[in-house]
Parts: C-alpha cells; structure tokens; sequence
C-alpha cells in the first residue's frame, strides 16, 4: 500500500508531462505560430512589377496581395508562403521551369495533397483529373476552384458553389439558373435544393455519362424527394421514387445489372424532367407539363399519340380519388386471389385431412 | 401389372398441356422478378438468367408460346365443336352437379358421408382448372400485349389502358403463380391418392382403378355396367406410404411460409433508400458585405471594408467600386479564363490596366459584369 501511495504522488505529474508532450508533438506544423518568413517574402512580392514573362509569351506576375492572403483561410491560419512553396528556403529561388500559365498552375497544384490528402485523393477518380490525365491541360485542378492564394469558405454562400462551376461549365450553368434548383440557390440561398455538388460531388466528381450514373440517378433525386421532411415545406410528393420504380421505366433501371456496358434504354428522372433546367411540374415551359407531355413521350416512343401520355400515372399512388380505375382493379384482383387461394387451400386441408384421419382409424382397427 | 386403360386426352390437348406447362414455368421464373423488383432475390436471379432485357426477351418469347398454344386450342376446340356437335362441349361446362358434387365433396373430407359422390368424364376441380385457365390467358394474354405495344394499343384505347394492364397482369399472375404452386402441385403430385405423380396429361391414359374412383359415372357409361349395382363398393384403398405424407407435409409447410413472405414483402420491402441526415446550413448575409468570392478588392480601394457583392441578386448589397468598370461584351458570356488573352492582348483584346496584374480570373466577374 505504502509503495504505491509513494508512486502515485509523481505519476500525476509525470503524465500530465508526458500528454503535454504528446500534444505539442501531434500538432499540425501550422499551429506552432505563425512565420516571420511570409514578411521576408512579401519584401520582393508586393511588387506590382514583379512579373516574368514566360517562354509562351504571357506574363506571370508574381505579386501577391497581402490582405488577400491574410483574409484567406490560410492566412486567418498563418500558414507561411513556405509550406506550400516548399522548395524555397531563401534567395535566389532554385530554378522553376514552366512553359506558360497553365504549366505554373499544372506544377504547383499537388501541393495541396500535403494537407489535403483526403479531398486530393478523392480528386484522383475524378473526371476532371482523368481529363488531364488524357491530355486535357484546362481540367479543374484544385486552384481553379479554390483560387491558389485567395482561398475562402467555398460554399460561402451557397449561391458561390454553382458560380465556381461556371467558370468553365457556363452553359450548363446557364440552363440550371433557371431551373427550379437553381433559381432557388442563386435567388435566396435555398439551404434545400441542391448546387451542383450535390448531385455530382465534390472532389470525387464522376463521369455523368457512364453507365453507372444513370443506373444511380434516381438514387440522388430521391435522397431529397423521397425525404419528407425536405418535401413537406414545398408540398410535394415523396411517392415519387416509389411510384417510379414501381412503374416499367423504374423497374428496369432498378433489375439492370450494374455492369453492362450499353445504358438502359428507359427512362430515368431526368430524361423526363430534364437534368440541368429542371423546372417546376406547373410550369408552362416544363416538360412534363400536360402540353408538353407528349414531346417528351416522343423523345423515346416516337410514334406515341395523344393518348400515351395518359398511360403514364404522374407519381401518383392509386386511391379512390386518384387513379380509380386501378385502385379498383387491384381492389378486385385482391379479392378474387383472397378468395380462390383461401377456397383452394381449404379443399387441399380437407381432402388431406381425411386421409390423415382414415390412416388413423384403419390403423386402430 | 397389366391394368386396363382408358384413353382420357387424346394427342392435341396432351401437346396443349406441353405448351403451358413449358411456357408458364419460363414465364412464372422470368415475370416474378419483374414484378417482386424490390426484392434482392430479384436482382440476383434476374442476373443470374442474364439480365433484365434478356429476361423479358425470354417472357416475351415464352408468352408468344403460350399464346399460340392458346390459339391451337381454340382452334381443336372449334374443330370438336365443328366435328361432333355441342355434346363434346357439354361435360366441361359448370353444372348444377359440380356444385352439388363439392357440397358432398366437403361432407365426405369432415367423414359427414361414408361415400364420395360420383363424376362423370370432368370433374369440379378440373372443370375449374380448365375455366382458371382460360380466364386467365384472357386477362394475361390481353394485358401483356398491352404492355408490349403500349403505343399501339393507346392508338384506339385510352392512356389509363396501359397502367391498368400493367395492375392486372401483376395481380392475375400471382393468382395464377399461387394457384398453379398449391392447388395444381397438390391435385397432380401430392395428392395421397396421387403421389407421386399424375401422367395420365402426358400418356393420355387414365387406369381402370382410377376410372373407376375419379370418373365412375363415365366409366359406367363405357363398360355398360349399370350404376345401381357398382354405386356402393367404388372406394378403393389408396396406395400411399409416409413419404407421401410427409413429402406432403413438408411442402404445404414450406407454402405456407412461401406466402407469409409473399405478404410480407408487400408491406416490409423498404421502397426508398434511407435519406441521409441533412442539416440545413443557416447562412448569414450581412447588410452591405459579402465575404464571398476571393480577391474581390480592387487594389485601388482603400478601405478594407469595402467588397464586393457575389451575386448582382442578392438584396441589400450596395457595390463599393466607385465607377461602374466596363461590361463585358455579348459574346463573352460564360467565359471563364480572362487572362489568356486580357494578360498579353492576344487577338487584339484590351490589355489588363497596370494596376489589374495578378488579380485572378475568377475575380474579372465581380466588377466586369456581364450585359
């Protein structure tokens, strides 16, 4: 008892040395305070006229706006020009080689994986990244969504997010102004309807044209629209993926093996209600409004009349207000199967039972 | 043993019975996963029979088997008719008798009558296979060609046709599924009497036992022996053995679960992925700036207050460049790399003023904006 009484006077001390250790240790290299170096660099790159003209003949300034970088999450961090520029120590700068602005951008990118591992190695499967991998130098790397030095909270507004994307994907952007999402997100920053990320990701974006999407796409409508409590504030049915899938374009997409190489020919979400200018069911330009119907039927059954359209039950579930007839039918064919199978079981119990109980008898006897 | 035998189907409605019997089980197996779609089990054995398309490939070709087959028989049926007159119509006609034959029927199985009551060449359980049958290729035949030609059919008929074939021909087939997998499995194979396997449908031949037990009054009829005197001693032991029973047994067991599952996938099969946890972000706008898009600070601009708007839509914000910098032309809407041609003139374009070096194409926008 003595001895450990005797022990455990130091073992408080003695840990709590040992975790402080441990936690000045675990800290990331940017939370040691902050560098004097960023000063020393920003000697030279204040500079307006600091600028090099590289070998295709653009000019690369190499200013940087100090209150630029100091109002970045980076700068409201200290994080020092060197933890990123990690081959600098000093003047003269070791040479750096670029061919023009975009080999600068193409060069320096990967220094983002230092921290950002996690979200950089998402960007490895991406489409983007595969596009450069093809030969495509204008793909979106890190900086030109987030900006190199000026970098703040990305979805800050929300509205920001589709305006990122649009810097390359402008006419997409275009048609998603005006969808229904879109108006909502760039109008008042709807929290509910999604930007683009939403429904393609983030740093994983995949390529909208495989397969494999399409397979999914209902999958991502569904995640709000089949989510009432998103759905109830707008009044809008969360029946719709159910009814989809219940229905033959949605069964086939839902039994399609996943593996095929050829799509599936019937219909998903989108292709009914349109994938970037999604508008409203009312709308008079949507396209599954009732004047519009038959256009859109068209686009796969070319020879539909103005019949077809009805043949389509608009998401609804049959009830004795909405979809009689089949609320009926189902009603019938519920009764008439209730009836045969319970008068057929009947008969086979009946009829077996007797044997059953003849066996027993003749057995006694 | 050498027993004498009856013939009891001839060649063509043997064949008939071929046809269904091939063509409804490719049927049963290629439709059931259409419609029980929620289902894993659907998705694995779709799979496995090669995938969706090829699977209604098969049903597709498996319900122009059976259809034609429907047709052949109409067509025998007709040629009967034609041939021998309405009396070869007549005994697969309900009649009062089939009512008063399962009345008895149900008195003999709760041993309320020592004797089963006598059938004549159709009985009340065949009689109603054939009709179960029939109504069933109308209503299945119908609403499958609806299904397959939706915009032929809505041609002539109203849109609602198609949805309503698509209830139908769901709901008919699974009567016909459970029908066929209880009843006909029972009265064909498990039956005691049965067991294990009925062939008069493939030989065509029925034993002089059975003729006697299942179809006296006919058999009366063909050997000329007067009804009075054989009435009373027709019940013959059965030869059955416990297989029998419990193959039975074990069976309807396995039925019996087979349709509480059936219930219960209509109610338990969760038909909307789960919805994931989403917390609405609460954004905060403050009255005149945004900390929005980066590098929106003119160098010129001396107070560091001052930024720009993100959106030109957003109420409430007030831009802090003093002079309105000039739009961009028409043609520039949606061009997102200003530097490429602004930072040097390519094609004549206007140079970036001095104090523009370094600022950042994604940031032209903010004070540049578009017509």
């Amino acid at each position: 008892m003595n001895v450990s009484v005797r022990n455990f006077k130091f073992a408080i001390p003695i840990s709590m040395l040992v975790l402080g250790i441990a936690f000045v240790l675990s800290l990331p290299a940017h939370a040691q305070g902050p560098t004097a170096s960023n000063a020393a660099c920003l000697v030279c790159h204040q500079n307006r006229d600091l600028i090099k003209r590289l070998p295709s003949g653009e000019p690369l300034s190499l200013l940087i706006e100090e209150k630029l970088f100091n109002d970045s999450v980076h700068g409201k961090k200290n994080i020092a020009c060197v933890q990123c520029h990690t081959n600098i120590s000093g003047f003269p700068h070791p040479t750096f080689v670029a061919s023009d602005r975009r080999d600068v951008t193409l060069q320096m990118y990967t220094q983002c994986r230092q921290c950002h591992a996690e979200n950089y190695a998402k960007t490895l499967d991406s489409i983007h990244t595969r596009a450069i991998a093809g030969g495509d130098r204008n793909a979106a790397v890190c900086t030109d969504c987030h900006t190199a030095h000026a970098v703040t909270a990305p979805d800050q507004p929300r509205s920001r997010i589709p305006q990122t994307c649009s810097q390359c994907h402008s006419a997409i952007y275009a048609d998603y102004a005006k969808s229904v999402h879109g108006a909502a997100v760039m109008g008042n920053d709807n929290p509910d309807v999604p930007t683009c990320i939403d429904c393609h990701g983030v740093h994983n974006i995949e390529d909208p044209r495989t397969v494999q999407f399409r397979l999914q796409s209902p999958l991502i409508c569904a995640r709000c629209h089949a989510n009432g409590q998103v759905m109830s504030k707008y009044g809008l049915s969360t029946a719709v993926f159910k009814t989809y899938v219940a229905d033959f374009h949605g069964t086939t997409i839902q039994l399609f093996p996943a593996n095929r190489d050829t799509p599936p020919r019937q219909a998903v979400c989108f292709d009914c209600h349109g994938i970037h200018d999604i508008r409203k069911t009312d709308d008079p330009q949507a396209t599954v409004v009732r004047e519009n119907l038959v256009k859109t039927c068209r686009k796969c059954h070319p020879d539909a009349t103005e019949n077809f359209p009805a043949a389509w039950v608009k998401h609804y579930e049959p009830s004795r207000d909405e979809l009689p007839q089949i609320y009926f039918t189902e009603l019938f064919f519920g009764g008439l199967t209730a009836t045969v199978i319970v008068g057929l079981m009947g008969h086979i119990f009946l009829d077996f039972g007797r044997v059953v109980i003849k066996k027993i008898m003749g057995a006694k006897q | 043993m050498s027993q004498e035998l009856y013939e009891r189907f001839s060649l063509h409605p043997r064949i008939q019975h071929l046809f269904l019997f091939v063509s409804f089980t490719v049927l049963a197996f290629t439709g059931l996963p259409q419609k029980f779609h929620n289902a894993t089990w659907a998705l694995w054995m779709v799979n496995v029979m090669g995938g969706i398309e090829f699977v209604r490939l098969v049903h597709r070709g498996a319900a122009i088997v059976l259809i034609l087959s429907s047709v052949y028989h109409l067509i025998y049926a007709g040629y009967l008719l034609s041939k021998k007159g309405l009396r070869v119509w007549l005994p697969m006609l309900p009649s009062l008798k089939d009512f008063a034959d399962v009345y008895q029927m149900v008195f003999y199985f709760l041993g309320l009558r020592k004797q089963k009551p006598l059938f004549d060449q159709f009985t009340y359980r065949e009689k109603f296979d054939y009709w179960a049958v029939f109504w069933g290729m109308v209503i299945m035949g119908g609403s499958g060609l609806i299904l397959w030609f939706p915009t032929f059919a809505t041609q002539w008929l109203p849109g609602i046709i198609v949805p309503l074939a698509k209830t139908a021909h769901s709901d008919e087939a699974m009567l016909a599924v459970l029908a066929v997998v209880l009843w006909h499995l029972y009265n064909a194979h498990f039956n005691p009497a049965i067991f294990p396997f009925n062939p008069t449908i493939f030989t065509g031949n029925i034993s002089k036992r059975r003729m006697m037990d299942e179809h006296f009054i006919e058999y009366a009829r063909l050997s000329g022996a007067r009804l009075q005197e054989l009435g009373t001693d027709v019940e013959v032991q059965r030869p059955w053995n416990i297989i029998a029973l419990s193959g039975l047994t074990g069976t309807l067991v396995i039925l019996m679960i087979g349709t509480l599952f059936y219930v219960g996938f209509q109610s338990r099969v969760p038909e909307v992925p789960p919805a994931p946890t989403r917390v609405p972000v609460v954004i905060s706008i403050p009255p005149t700036a945004t900390p929005g898009a980066p590098g929106l600070a003119p160098a010129g601009t001396p107070t560091p207050a001052a930024t720009i708007p993100v959106s030109p839509t957003r109420p409430g914000t007030t831009p802090a460049v003093a002079k309105e910098a000039p739009r961009l032309p028409a043609n520039h809407t949606g061009r997102g790399v200003c530097q490429v041609c602004h930072a040097a003139g390519v094609s004549g374009a206007p140079m970036n003023p001095p104090d523009h070096v370094g600022r950042l194409d994604a940031t032209c926008t903010d004070c540049h904006k578009p017509q």
